[in-house]
């Protein structure tokens, strides 16, 4: 027989799991979908999940059908593929073996802990993409030498921008707005040949292409308002893009006042 | 054809690196190296074969689709885990680009075509993958349902 606090124990451990799945760039669907998994397999039949992009509500009934609700405010996303996969094979094997609560979130911190990503790989995966879609989109390899110069400058930003928590936004805008003087210096100075190569490369590091994905599949899956929240985030995101290399052409003086 | 191989590469490349930079498992990255590589090839190889841009994305988006969604079930991760670094080099990131420059330069002639190459080519890439996701689903319901009965 499980005892009230067993019961909100439990609960708050499946949320934990499911806010840090949604964090790392799962898609709402997927979230509301583990989450009632883990629910049945404890026993916690009927359970009612909603979730959208920045909020999570679960309420179950026990025994004795007593409702328990819990919710969830997410705020940031860290996109990490890792830690993706390791929750969901977590939640995978608590289906099956289903441990006690405290076992259950050792197991998830354990997770979170050792599923972190070297910044120096990060680094260059930031270079690769960026001279490897200059390339892609006709560029020459000096073009793609500096998108891959570029791209640490907004490695480093991300990193500064993150640490004192500035919001995502405001991160795209200065990266674009970087990238947008610094393509047109290395094209003025004969060392890049091509400002819109230069500037293409950079882009793709920013385009919001998990976002979109993430919106039309929910959208599709009848999360209606989970994907439109979320398609909307993209269309900022691109926004900000936009006005940061506006901003950009007219520092350079491209654009007159 | 030399030239082909390079686009090839370098779409490897720009993946490998996005891979890094949505943290993906290292384990992962040969296999998504080559799908990569195939779906890319496949729009290459669908122009060649004078397919519309927009058709020849469809195309290469739908073969990403599947492939990511067997990987997924065959390695047993999450979908996007495969499908998100394969579709990359789709994206019309040049179309994006062009589109705010044409824009802010106030040539709103080139500025429409640009955003309307933009809009296409994002949604055949976006069907492409909600008919996959939408054709699993339902090979997964029959099965389950006849586990069931």
């Amino acid at each position: 027989m499980r005892t009230n606090k067993d019961t909100e124990n439990l609960l708050t451990v499946i949320m934990n799991l499911g806010k840090e799945m949604l964090m790392c760039g799962a898609e709402v669907n997927r979230v509301e979908d583990t989450i009632s998994r883990l629910c049945t397999a404890y026993g916690l039949e009927n359970a009612e999940i909603f979730s959208i992009t920045s909020l999570i509500i679960v309420t179950v009934k026990d025994d004795e059908y007593r409702s328990h609700v819990q919710s969830r405010r997410v705020a940031g996303y860290v996109f990490n593929f890792y830690r993706l996969e390791e929750l969901n094979a977590l939640s995978r094997t608590v289906c099956q073996s289903t441990p006690s609560a405290e076992d259950f979130q050792v197991m998830l911190d354990e997770i979170i802990k050792h599923s972190h990503f070297s910044k120096l790989l990060r680094m260059i995966g930031f270079i690769l993409t960026s001279g490897g879609f200059c390339l892609l989109f006709k560029g020459s390899f000096t073009d793609a030498l500096c998108a891959g110069l570029i791209a640490v400058v907004i490695f480093l930003i991300e990193r500064l921008f993150t640490r004192f928590a500035i919001n995502g936004m405001f991160y795209n805008f200065v990266s674009s707005l970087f990238a947008g003087v610094s393509a047109y210096y290395f094209a003025n100075l004969n060392i890049g040949a091509h400002l819109d190569k230069i500037m293409i490369g950079n882009i793709m590091l920013l385009i919001p292409g998990l976002m979109l994905t993430n919106a039309i599949k929910d959208m599709m899956n009848g999360d209606t308002m989970a994907g439109f929240l979320r398609f909307c985030e993209a269309l900022l995101t691109a926004l900000a893009i936009a006005l940061g290399f506006w901003l950009a052409m007219i520092v350079t003086g491209v654009l007159t006042w | 054809m030399v030239e082909n191989i390079i686009l090839v590469l370098a779409a490897v490349i720009g993946t490998v690196g996005f891979s890094f930079m949505l943290r993906l498992r290292k384990e992962r990255l040969p296999i998504i190296a080559i799908s990569t590589a195939l779906c890319y090839s496949i729009y290459l190889l669908c122009i060649h074969f004078e397919a519309s841009d927009l058709m020849a994305n469809f195309v290469a988006a739908l073969f990403a689709a599947f492939a990511a969604e067997f990987l997924a079930k065959f390695i047993k991760a999450p979908v996007t885990v495969f499908l998100i670094p394969t579709i990359l080099p789709l994206v019309p990131g040049s179309s994006l680009y062009y589109t705010i420059e044409a824009f802010f330069q106030g040539d709103l002639k080139n500025a429409l075509l640009y955003f309307s190459a933009l809009g296409r080519t994002i949604g055949a890439i976006l069907l492409a993958i909600v008919i996959v996701n939408t054709i699993m689903k339902c090979i997964r319901n029959y099965q389950n349902a006849k586990n069931h009965r």
